[in-house]
């Protein structure tokens, strides 16, 4: 591999960016300028990062998979078809990453951390804040008691509001099995909640 | 009464817009699991709220993935690259490499054919025919012929006889027999049918001559050269082992 120069941190006014369109930093990108691929980066890691986010349920894995789709994705420009839009063709494979990650994480086991309920609003009742905190605890156990495809087309459904058939075209499955998916997360997610909405 | 499928509810959770069904507002179980959906779901979509990514997001992922970014070489062609793989690669080194491989093909091709060439060489080597078999068994052989064409010279002459004592002619007969069989069945197994063909015919005279009397009148003798035709098997004999001489010669050489 050609490594290119060490980063360079170019001021990236908002006027800047609306230099190039998405087509023309590819083809930039192509033509032997990698720094080309920066605009693009700016401008998707945020749609990747909340995808991420929704689908690997914490910031750190959703850090992670930002990196690792823009990386992945420069590597595989040559098979983007410029007719396409980039932010589309980025989008799944932030998808695509956020599985593989959850995959990874299924066969490392848990830390101690992971275990523990954690506070997520401070400015409640102790009582509020316990629950809360168990819910949201009880929440991440369950999804990831959910296959990777499942946390993932639930996630796309339910937090990200995308249509049946996007799930099916970002998850490369049927349409059928899209809706599989997401009915069989719901019910596991069911199941695994009932307990804490007795006690609310 | 008919209760509603988890299905039903759930697909009246993602749209209550469309209405609710009487069914759900008469039956409470329905009810109890149909809010369960809405409750999963509200939480779920309240959970996810609006992640909101750290302000120095961009530059980390850039600063950490920009060194391991391959530059990517202009097309001189319309057509565009089909990956890194092919910009890691100038159109001329791929041809180098394509011509090299072709190269590389030809010359195993013709190892190939050569050592194929000299392996047969070596095959037919082996498998040579008796015509031209090694030093020592041409020795042999020509040894037994001699004795062979000595025994039927000794028989021609005592022809000639009133009566001739058989004992040694016969001990001589009796003894050529059995390398006779010997050597005429490996002249058939090495394809040497002229050799086996007269071995096959000495063989039967050194039968009759091993089982005769011992003591032979001349008419007896005279019979048997006739029947046997032992001239032209005495003949036949000293041809055979003058080839045997001239291969023996060639195999020295």
């Amino acid at each position: 591999m050609t490594a290119g120069p060490p980063a360079t941190v170019r001021p990236a006014s908002m006027l800047e960016l609306m230099d190039l369109t998405d087509r023309e930093c590819v083809e930039a990108v192509l033509n032997g300028d990698p720094d080309a691929y920066r605009d693009l980066v700016f401008r998707y890691s945020g749609t990747v990062f909340r995808a991420a986010r929704r689908i690997t349920g914490n910031d750190a894995d959703a850090d992670e998979v930002v990196q690792d789709t823009f990386l992945r994705g420069y590597l595989q420009i040559g098979k983007f078809e410029l007719r396409a839009d980039f932010g589309t063709w980025i989008y799944r494979i932030g998808v695509n990453c956020s599985i593989d990650l959850l995959r990874k994480r299924k066969r490392q086991p848990a830390s101690a951390g992971d275990a523990l309920p954690q506070a997520v609003d401070g400015a409640v009742g102790p009582e509020r804040l316990l629950l809360s905190a168990e819910l949201a605890w009880k929440r991440r156990s369950a999804m990831a008691r959910l296959t990777e495809v499942e946390a993932a087309a639930f996630s796309l459904r339910h937090m990200e509001d995308r249509t049946m058939d996007e799930i099916a075209e970002l998850l490369a499955i049927s349409l059928g099995a899209a809706k599989q998916a997401v009915f069989r997360a719901v019910q596991k997610l069911r199941r695994e909640m009932a307990p804490l909405r007795v006690k609310r | 009464m008919k209760h509603l499928s988890d299905e039903e509810l759930y697909a009246l959770s993602q749209s209550p817009a469309g209405g609710l069904p009487n069914h759900l507002r008469e039956c409470q179980e329905c009810s109890t699991r149909f809010h369960e959906f809405v409750a999963l779901l509200e939480n779920a979509a309240g959970a996810a709220g609006t992640p909101r990514p750290a302000p120095d997001l961009n530059d980390r992922v850039w600063a950490a993935i920009r060194p391991s970014l391959p530059i990517y070489h202009p097309q001189t062609q319309g057509r565009r690259s089909s990956g890194v793989f092919t910009a890691w690669w100038p159109r001329g080194l791929v041809w180098a490499g394509a011509l090299a491989s072709l190269v590389l093909i030809g010359t195993a091709f013709w190892a190939g054919r050569l050592f194929e060439r000299r392996h047969r060489e070596t095959n037919l080597a082996l498998q040579a025919p008796p015509s031209q078999p090694g030093r020592v068994v041409l020795l042999v052989v020509r040894d037994h012929l001699d004795r062979s064409e000595r025994l039927l010279v000794e028989l021609d002459h005592a022809g000639h006889f009133a009566r001739v004592d058989g004992g040694p002619l016969a001990r001589e007969a009796a003894d050529l027999l059995e390398d006779n069989r010997l050597y005429r069945q490996t002249a058939a197994t090495s394809r040497d049918p002229a050799l086996a063909q007269l071995l096959d015919r000495l063989d039967r005279v050194l039968v009759e001559v091993a089982h005769e009397p011992a003591s032979l009148h001349g008419g007896d003798l005279a019979r048997m050269r006739e029947q046997m035709n032992l001239d032209g098997l005495l003949f036949e004999l000293r041809v055979m082992r003058d080839r045997h001489n001239k291969n023996e010669k060639e195999t020295r050489l």
